[in-house]
């Protein structure tokens, strides 16, 4: 085998390494019983933002209905399920305190401008680039902690739905 | 036959319903009186600055300003919107706007002056464009300038507290102070753009 050869041979196996690691880390995809937590990210924060927004998509693939009772986030006070929804020129929020259905089958989506996590009472800002530890608690698959990745102040996903079904 | 009674009335019901909602849509008072408002939303107005002070809308004029309600304990559309604001002014920065976008306001008046003291939306707002300017209206001014601009907002009580409902239109005004339309955060950034392209090349 020439040096050529053996270096492109070299290039194509560290290109194929790279792909593989960083698929598996954009996955960032967890399982706990018949659930599948996809992407959990929050945003970093504006300096003195008390609250922030925590999103993730939860797949059932079991046969039967579970629900999300409730989730705490490592760098906040407390943590509520909301929804929110635009309003003829505007947007209102509400509290979900019963938490959130997921059906079997179905992929529940937790992002902007919809059902998400509001993180309340934050003991500091988050920085883009870092995670932070949640946990999110469901009726019958139990509790699973999970790693939320901090994205820039206004990120909005491109698709989130397309984007996050790994 | 009974079933066919039941197709036959419920086909009729549809009809009746579907006629209502029509009449409701063609009739509807409230957005009729929405268009009729355009000309009022605005008019003269003194509010503190986050930063001391008061700005007067007397001061603006000659000199085109964007507006909008938030407050920032809001996760996602107020952050959002500062974030699209910042973005456009830098877009707009590097278009021939020149001075006209240096000269350029983007007021966020809060509607929790409660919790939103203005050390805080001064050092929340410092994120964002340094155009963007904090406004904290007292408790007392708020149902006032709110109304000022046909905006809405509400308290929601919450288990730890409350969150708000609140109008998201960023509202544009000319020169002469005049309401000239609105962005909203779920167009398109270029729809965005050529708004206040107009806004401010006139």
């Amino acid at each position: 085998m020439s040096y050529a050869s053996r270096a492109a041979l070299l290039a194509a196996i560290t290109t194929i390494l790279i792909a593989v690691f960083s698929a598996t880390g954009f996955a960032h995809d967890y399982k706990i019983g018949d659930l599948v937590i996809g992407h959990p990210w929050t945003r970093a924060t504006p300096p003195s933002a008390k609250v922030a927004g925590g999103y993730l998509t939860i797949t059932n693939k079991g046969s039967v209905s579970d629900r999300l009772v409730s989730a705490s986030f490592s760098g906040s006070a407390s943590t509520e399920v909301h929804e929110m929804t635009h309003a003829p020129g505007g947007m209102k929020m509400r509290e979900l305190p019963e938490g959130l259905i997921i059906k079997p089958g179905e992929m529940l989506t937790l992002r902007p401008g919809s059902y998400h996590l509001m993180f309340i009472n934050l003991s500091a800002g988050l920085k883009q680039g870092e995670n932070a530890k949640g946990v999110i608690v469901f009726e019958k698959a139990g509790r699973i902690e999970v790693d939320f990745k901090i994205e820039s102040i206004g990120h909005r996903p491109q698709d989130a739905p397309a984007h996050h079904q790994h | 036959m009974n079933s066919l009674r039941i197709i036959r009335y419920s086909a009729w019901a549809s009809i009746v319903a579907l006629g209502l909602v029509i009449a409701f849509v063609l009739l509807n008072p409230e957005k009729r009186d929405n268009q009729a408002a355009g000309g009022r939303i605005g008019g003269p107005f003194e509010l503190p600055l986050a930063k001391g002070g008061t700005l007067a809308s007397a001061s603006l004029k000659g000199k085109p300003y964007a507006l909008f309600f938030g407050f920032t304990q809001c996760p996602d559309i107020c952050p959002g919107t500062l974030t699209e604001v910042t973005a456009l002014l830098d877009e707009m920065d590097k278009g021939n706007l020149g001075a006209k976008v240096k000269d350029f306001r983007v007021y966020f008046i809060t509607v929790d002056p409660e919790r939103d003291t203005k050390d805080l939306l001064v050092n929340y707002l410092s994120a964002f464009d340094t155009r963007v300017i904090g406004l904290v209206p007292s408790v007392e001014a708020l149902p006032a300038i709110t109304k000022q601009f046909a905006a809405f907002y509400s308290k929601v009580p919450t288990t730890s507290g409350y969150t708000m409902n609140h109008t998201s239109a960023v509202y544009l005004f000319n020169a002469s102070g005049v309401f000239a339309g609105s962005l909203d955060i779920n167009e398109s950034k270029a729809n965005q753009k050529a708004k206040l392209e107009r806004l401010l090349g006139t």
